[in-house]
């Protein structure tokens, strides 16, 4: 049943909405709508059913944690293919490739984009109250600060450092 | 208690990940922690199987180790790519002027930062010529986006 529920929402994705919804914003919501409908369901399900909560609640799980994985991995795939920088740089190596150019590639094109990204994050980080400016100096905020520690120890973690 | 179970074997994942990363087993972290996550995954269904046979709970435990698995591999990944965070870790060691943060990161540098870091990982060459090429791995790999663009986005656009 959820797989078919699942295979609905993400075939109504890809052959409608991707033409109306194209915010992170709006993907977020998407699934939220996905995840609310699953609980509601379920629940009205064990209701009517009566089942008891004690025994529900691990098919509970498994329904939930099915829908974390597709939405998860829907977000990362989207993500990941709207705005990747390096899957940028390929995408021009390749059609300048095929173009057979004899021409150096157009590095100034990804430059811009870099420019682009550095502004947009930069302000970003502001409104998400990661960072603050006063006067022409940006600082970490509390959260920031803590956010920061938290990367460092997952990159640590990982076994690896970041790429600097 | 197959919850707890859950956390404890990928508290046990993570730890061996991080020995193999110590120990430089496999230098692309994601696919060491699929590795690692993989091996502890299978021992911990035998576990469950063994404790509660192939029951609901056994189940809900190893599609929930998936999806964790799948959560950690995502934060780490933003942790070690993410310009963003890039920029928190830098104005941890001290707050900066926003025309210094500009400066640190160079567009240019950025685009050659990752360049180099696209032919490290075998998608990208250089012939003799010095010319960029795409590897048959980054071929396959542009591929498969072309097709999740298709599929996730409403227009293919070559950025």
């Amino acid at each position: 049943m959820i797989f078919c529920f699942l295979l609905l929402h993400f075939l109504f994705y890809s052959c409608l909405l991707k033409r109306y919804i194209y915010t992170e914003r709006g993907i977020f919501l998407y699934h939220v709508f996905a995840l609310v409908v699953t609980i509601s369901y379920c629940t009205i399900l064990y209701i009517i059913q009566e089942i008891p909560f004690a025994h529900g609640v691990t098919d509970y799980a498994i329904i939930l944690g099915v829908q974390g994985i597709y939405s998860l991995t829907f977000l990362e795939c989207w993500s990941i293919t709207q705005g990747g920088y390096s899957l940028g740089i390929l995408f021009e190596i390749n059609n300048a490739t095929l173009a057979n150019s004899k021409k150096p590639l157009d590095l100034i094109k990804f430059e811009e984009i870099g420019i682009e990204k550095q502004t947009s994050r930069i302000e970003n980080l502001i409104s998400l109250k990661l960072i603050k400016r006063e006067d022409s100096t940006v600082h970490l905020t509390f959260i920031g600060n803590r956010v920061s520690k938290f990367s460092e120890f997952l990159a640590n973690l990982a076994g690896t450092t970041l790429r600097e | 208690m197959w919850m707890l179970m859950v956390f404890s074997y990928l508290t046990v994942a993570i730890i061996f990940n991080a020995i193999l990363g110590r120990y430089g087993v496999v230098n692309n972290a994601v696919i060491r922690f699929l590795l690692s996550g993989f091996l502890i995954g299978i021992m911990m269904s035998f576990h469950l199987i063994s404790e509660f046979g192939l029951a609901s709970a056994t189940i809900a435990a190893i599609i929930w180790f998936a999806l964790v698995c799948e959560l950690y591999i995502f934060l780490f990944t933003l942790s070690l790519g993410s310009v963003s965070i890039k920029i928190l870790r830098l104005l941890q060691k001290a707050p900066c002027q926003e025309s210094e943060l500009n400066l640190v990161y160079q567009p240019k540098d950025m685009v050659l930062m990752r360049l180099i870091r696209l032919e490290h990982v075998g998608l990208i060459t250089r012939n003799v010529e010095g010319a960029i090429l795409l590897t048959q791995r980054g071929k396959s790999l542009i591929k498969i986006a072309t097709f999740l663009k298709s599929l996730f986005h409403k227009s293919i656009i070559s950025r």
